[in-house]
């Protein structure tokens, strides 16, 4: 149950980043756009834009909508509201999924939709990419966890390099993989559909236990934390 | 309301940080009544306030407001009590129009028109983003959004610090107008000792997280007298024991008695000294206490 | 909500910064006005909160002047009704001697000062009091 304080919060927050939201979603549709044209080179810098913008944005998404209101003293002014500080921690982690949700769901579906109109790319593409993009759920969670428990600008900005380098090396490794490779080389969507190696699974899995695990701790965190380290 | 009748009561609360310590805290607010909290920086005041709203959790005793505990039911006590602080901050890219937008749907009791009246008399421009105000405005701005709630208990930490004297004046009338409601209390501590003298049904000093004095104001106010008598009477004033200051000149010496009565005057007397009592500003009573206690702390070997 | 007091009060004077509390000053002013008869044996007194809120006082500083008034006979509170100024007059009349003793000695002291003696201090007086009486009339 959410609460009218709750509501309010989100509805704030959801305003707030309502401008910088639309511009992800649309830089990355215009991105998009590239897949369609010819030659590897586009699918590459297609892929890495895409990648920037969606690890790019959260960290500037947290900072701005949890970390901040410690710094500039908004937390004694929400905490005056009839609220508990789970309750407002929650709306903040409802906020962050609310906005980042939207930019992956968007971009994501997009991205798909776009391998299916031009059927000459690699039959591997669309899946590789739902595993990609499952990369960043964790990378977010990890970074919202931080920022809630340690309040602080500072360690929230540790955490996301952290989990940047992480989501990079992996995005990396994952091309170079030989089960990846091979499948790759098996040919584009028009003759052979959508391709789903096994490996993906295990990845995939990992990538739901690792984001399960964060999610909980978040939900203990709200349940547990009383007060503010910082007023 | 609570069992005893207060709508605050603290029993036993304690609350320790590393460097500084609250222990077995005992405080009530009643019914109508208008509470001050003095004390030194550093006292607790805040820490008592926040306590009461919640914004920590005590680590030892009960905190009850308006019948209901603050460990279990803060959602719906903060639906009846306001709270302000000199360093809260609303939100910034936000105007005035829009957090009075915010709070007409989240309290029942929001008061429109006294709203509007508020504005005016604090003459606050409701299009204004929060950011662009100066310190006084936003503590106004503050200060409206917690009145026109009409809560039942009104928290304020340290409201007049960064006001002019005419906003500090605007602000001690809209307090003088919650009076009228019996069933309204506020609670507020302050470094304006001229404010909490006026305001104040009773004046509560803190200390180290300590309550050394709790009583109605006027009492308060009339147990610390200062004496002038003659230098000779020096040896004597052993027989008093509620001495908090002797400050000596060329002609006589003025001495400052906290707990003086018609007694201590009859002594006077008795020992053959004609006295001329004064009465002292809380002002004066805040700075001989505090440096009273600080001496006192010193001499037992104790850091004060 | 009460609105805000529509009090149409007599003058109070009063001052931080007099060396007497707040609530003796209070008591000063009451006293005047029942002695001077503006507020006449028997009219019913503002209620405490009102009284605090018009002259920016705290409650408990018109509460104690009450309860002082009360106890020197001045007024007279009967619980759940309020206070009104005591219509047993020889309270209010022994407190208009006092009044007037007071404000004797005063004019004493004044002339002593001033080195005026009795002779022209009497006769000022009794051109003085035969002028008020034949104001009245």
């Amino acid at each position: 149950m959410i609460s009218m304080t709750q509501k309010l919060i989100i509805q704030k927050d959801i305003q707030l980043f309502a401008k910088s939201v639309s511009i992800c979603i649309a830089s990355g549709l215009l991105f998009c756009g590239l897949f369609m044209l010819p030659g590897q080179f586009f699918i590459v810098l297609g892929s890495i834009l895409i990648i920037t913008i969606m690890l790019g944005y959260y960290p500037y998404l947290i900072t701005t909508c949890v970390t901040r209101e410690h710094k500039d003293k908004n937390t004694v002014f929400v905490m005056s509201l009839p609220i508990t500080t789970g309750q407002y921690l929650f709306s903040k982690i409802l906020s962050c999924a609310i906005l980042y949700g939207a930019c992956w769901i968007i971009l994501l579906s997009t991205v798909i939709c776009v391998f299916y109109l031009g059927g000459h790319l690699p039959a591997l593409m669309p899946s590789y990419y739902v595993v990609m993009f499952g990369l960043f759920i964790p990378a977010f969670l990890l970074t919202l966890l931080v920022a809630i428990l340690a309040e602080s600008e500072g360690w929230t900005i540790v955490s996301f390099i952290f989990s940047n380098i992480l989501v990079t090396l992996l995005v990396n490794v994952l091309p170079n993989l030989p089960a990846v490779q091979q499948a790759f080389g098996m040919g584009n969507l028009n003759d052979q559909g959508i391709l789903w190696p096994s490996i993906f699974t295990y990845i995939a899995l990992s990538e739901i236990i690792i984001s399960v695990m964060l999610a909980c701790a978040l939900f203990i965190v709200v349940k547990t934390k009383r007060q503010f380290i910082n007023f | 309301m609570n069992k005893d009748g207060s709508l605050i009561s603290m029993s036993g609360v304690a609350k320790r940080y590393e460097h500084f310590t609250m222990e077995n805290f005992n405080l009530q607010l009643s019914s109508g009544e208008v509470l001050g909290l003095i004390g030194p920086n550093g006292a607790g005041k805040t820490t008592c306030l926040r306590l009461i709203m919640g914004f920590i959790s005590a680590d030892q005793g009960d905190i009850e407001v308006l019948g209901k505990s603050v460990k279990h039911d803060i959602v719906s006590i903060k639906q009846d009590v306001a709270y302000v602080a000199e360093d809260m901050r609303m939100f910034g890219n936000k105007t005035i129009q829009w957090h009075m937008q915010f709070f007409s749907s989240l309290f029942v009791n929001w008061d429109q028109p006294y709203a509007t009246e508020l504005l005016e008399t604090f003459q606050l421009i409701p299009q204004q983003q929060v950011k662009t105000l100066s310190l006084g405005q936003r503590i106004k701005t503050s200060l409206l959004l917690a009145l026109a709630r009409r809560p039942r208990i009104l928290v304020l930490d340290e409201p007049s610090t960064g006001l002019d004297p005419v906003a500090r004046h605007e602000l001690t009338s809209q307090l003088f107008q919650i009076m009228l409601n019996e069933d309204h209390s506020v609670i507020f501590s302050s470094q304006f000792t001229q404010d909490v003298e006026r305001l104040s049904d009773r004046i509560v000093f803190i200390d180290d997280g300590q309550i050394i004095s709790n009583q109605d104001k006027e009492s308060y106010l009339d147990s610390w007298k200062r004496i002038d008598v003659c230098l000779e009477a020096e040896k004597d004033l052993k027989a008093f024991s509620d001495i908090k200051e002797v400050q000596k000149n060329a002609l006589n010496m003025s001495v400052i008695h906290s707990e003086f009565n018609s007694e201590i005057q009859k002594r006077y007397s008795q020992l053959g000294y004609s006295i001329e009592i004064s009465k002292l500003t809380l002002e004066e009573i805040f700075i001989a206490q505090t440096l009273h206690r600080r001496q006192h702390l010193s001499a037992k070997g104790i850091n004060a | 909500m009460p609105a805000k007091p529509e009090l149409t009060l007599p003058p109070f004077k009063l001052a931080q910064a007099d060396a007497r509390p707040m609530y003796e000053q209070i008591i000063d002013n009451i006293k005047q006005l029942v002695i001077l008869g503006v507020w006449p044996p028997g009219m019913s007194l503002p209620s405490i909160r009102e009284l605090a809120v018009s002259l920016n006082v705290s409650v408990i500083t018109v509460k104690r002047a009450y309860q002082e008034l009360d106890s020197a006979g001045i007024i007279v509170t009967r619980h759940g009704k309020g206070s009104f100024v005591s219509e047993q007059l020889e309270q209010v009349s022994q407190a208009k001697q006092i009044e007037l003793t007071e404000r004797l000695v005063q004019a004493a002291e004044l002339a002593v000062l001033l080195n005026v003696d009795i002779t022209t201090l009497t006769e000022q007086l009794q051109q003085l009091y035969k002028e008020k009486v034949n104001a009245k009339q």
